[in-house]
Parts: structure tokens; sequence; C-alpha cells
């Protein structure tokens, strides 16, 4: 099996599984995480194969290079940034006391409403501003 | 094993304690959720292993011979540095989706506080 094979096949099950876990979150901010990690990979995957921190089989892989890195590692920094707000979206669900208690009636749409808290808000716009403090 | 063998996994530290402070400043993932957060990046780095132990299996990728790693494995071509790498790329995912997802957030808040005090209450920034 060569490795474009393998990352199609890990690519398939993670959006079988992530799409849906992702459902009711914005879509921009996804897009975007996959897009700089894209360009760190297009970087760091360059320097690291450099440095010759690891190496591939020449019959294993396309041989389609953007700079120094191999078209297939652009699999990993798309699996990470829809995986892990996956992951994150769906251990979520299971508040307050932890990953292993039986579910909530919370519906994925509540995900983000608590959750921008803290003192650093960007650019908040709201008149009012409840509690600020954490959560 | 000289000096020169810790530098990738010093860069790799490095740049974990980096996006760290990132997280601590704006409260991002540990900061907002440790126990969340502790979760979604172990499960992650678990996931990526297994893909890095096919990929090591059917000869896809191997070790290379770098000056710069300890020589530590963790399985036959695994080097202890793929640990902490995994983490770092999902750590980076993590933190950099909780912050877009978070100014987007509070830009559609912003725009639906907007449209309140124009008449139109909606209140919500999903149908």
């Amino acid at each position: 099996m060569t490795n474009v094979v393998l990352n199609a096949i890990v690519l398939v099950v993670v959006l079988v599984l992530a799409v849906p876990a992702l459902r009711h979150a914005r879509k921009a901010p996804v897009v975007w995480t996959v897009v700089h990690l894209c360009v760190l990979t297009l970087v760091f995957d360059s320097v690291m194969i450099s440095a010759r921190l690891y190496e591939f089989d020449p019959d294993k892989i396309l041989g389609l290079y953007l700079w120094r890195a191999p078209l297939e590692d652009f699999f990993y920094a798309v699996v990470a940034g829809l995986a892990i707000p996956a992951l994150w979206v769906v251990l979520g669900r299971r508040r307050p006391v932890g990953p292993f208690v039986a579910p909530s009636p919370l519906r994925a749409s509540d995900e983000h409403a608590p959750q921008d808290d803290g003192p650093s808000r960007p650019s908040d716009q709201r008149p009012d501003r409840p509690g600020a403090g954490p959560s | 094993m000289t000096l020169a063998s810790f530098a990738y996994l010093g860069a790799l530290l490095l740049s974990l304690g980096g996006l760290a402070l990132v997280d601590r400043r704006w409260r991002l993932a540990f900061w907002s959720d440790p126990r969340r957060a502790g979760w979604t990046l172990g499960l992650g780095v678990a996931g990526f292993l297994l893909w890095d132990v096919a990929g090591l299996a059917l000869g896809i990728f191997a070790r290379g011979d770098s000056p710069h790693m300890t020589g530590i494995l963790l399985a036959p071509e695994l080097p202890l540095e793929e640990v902490f790498f995994l983490t770092l790329l999902c750590y980076s995912a993590l933190v950099l989706w909780r912050w877009f997802d978070r100014s987007s957030a509070l830009r559609a808040r912003g725009a639906a506080a907007a449209a309140r005090d124009a008449g139109q209450d909606d209140g919500s920034d999903r149908p």
C-alpha cells in the first residue's frame, strides 16, 4: 500500500466521524485552521526533511512535492484541523463531570455559547458585559 | 549522546511552551477547560500514533539519520520525538481553532447586538 492510499483511508474515516460532530460548529474557523496548519506543514515539514529527521521510501510516495514536503504529508494537517475541533466538541457534550458520564440532553448547538470568557476579549462590542470571570 | 542530539526535542518543547503561553494568555484550551483539552490532545495524539505505526509497518517512511535526535525509540523506527511532534501538531490545531472560533463568535455576537439595537431581535448567531 502506498502512502497516498493509507492517508486517503485515514482522511475518509476522519471525515465520516468529524463532519457530523462539527455539523453545528462554525465552518470558517475550521477551514481557516486547516489552511494555517497546511502553511505550517509546508514550512516545517520541509525543514524536518532537510534536517533528515525522517525519510520516505521513494517507491511509496507520489513524488509530488510542495517545496520539500511530499503532498502526502498535508493529509496530517487536514486531519488535525478536522479531528481536533471535532474531539473538543464531542468531549464537551458530556459536561460537566467528565468524558465518561452519561451524555446530557444539551444539544450541540449550545456548544459555543458559554465558552468565550476571560478578560481579554479582542473585540467585544456588546454594551452589556455579563460575568467576565473564568468558567 | 551529545548536546546536539537534543536539538529536535528541545525545539519541540520550546514550541510547545510557546503555544502554552498563547493558551494561557487567551484562555483557549488548558486554561479554558483542562480536562477537555487533555482528552482532546490525548486521543488526537493516540490516533496519529496509530497512523504513524501503520506507515512504518507498511515501510512508507522511516527514522532519518539526523544527529539531532536522542536516538531513544518507543518502537522500531518510532523515535521519542515523534510523540512530542504529534502533540505539537494537535495542540497547534486546538489553539488555532479555538482562537478563530472565538473571534468568529464575537463578531457574530457583535453583529447580532447591532441588529438587536436596530430593532430586529434575533439574538442567536446561527439558525
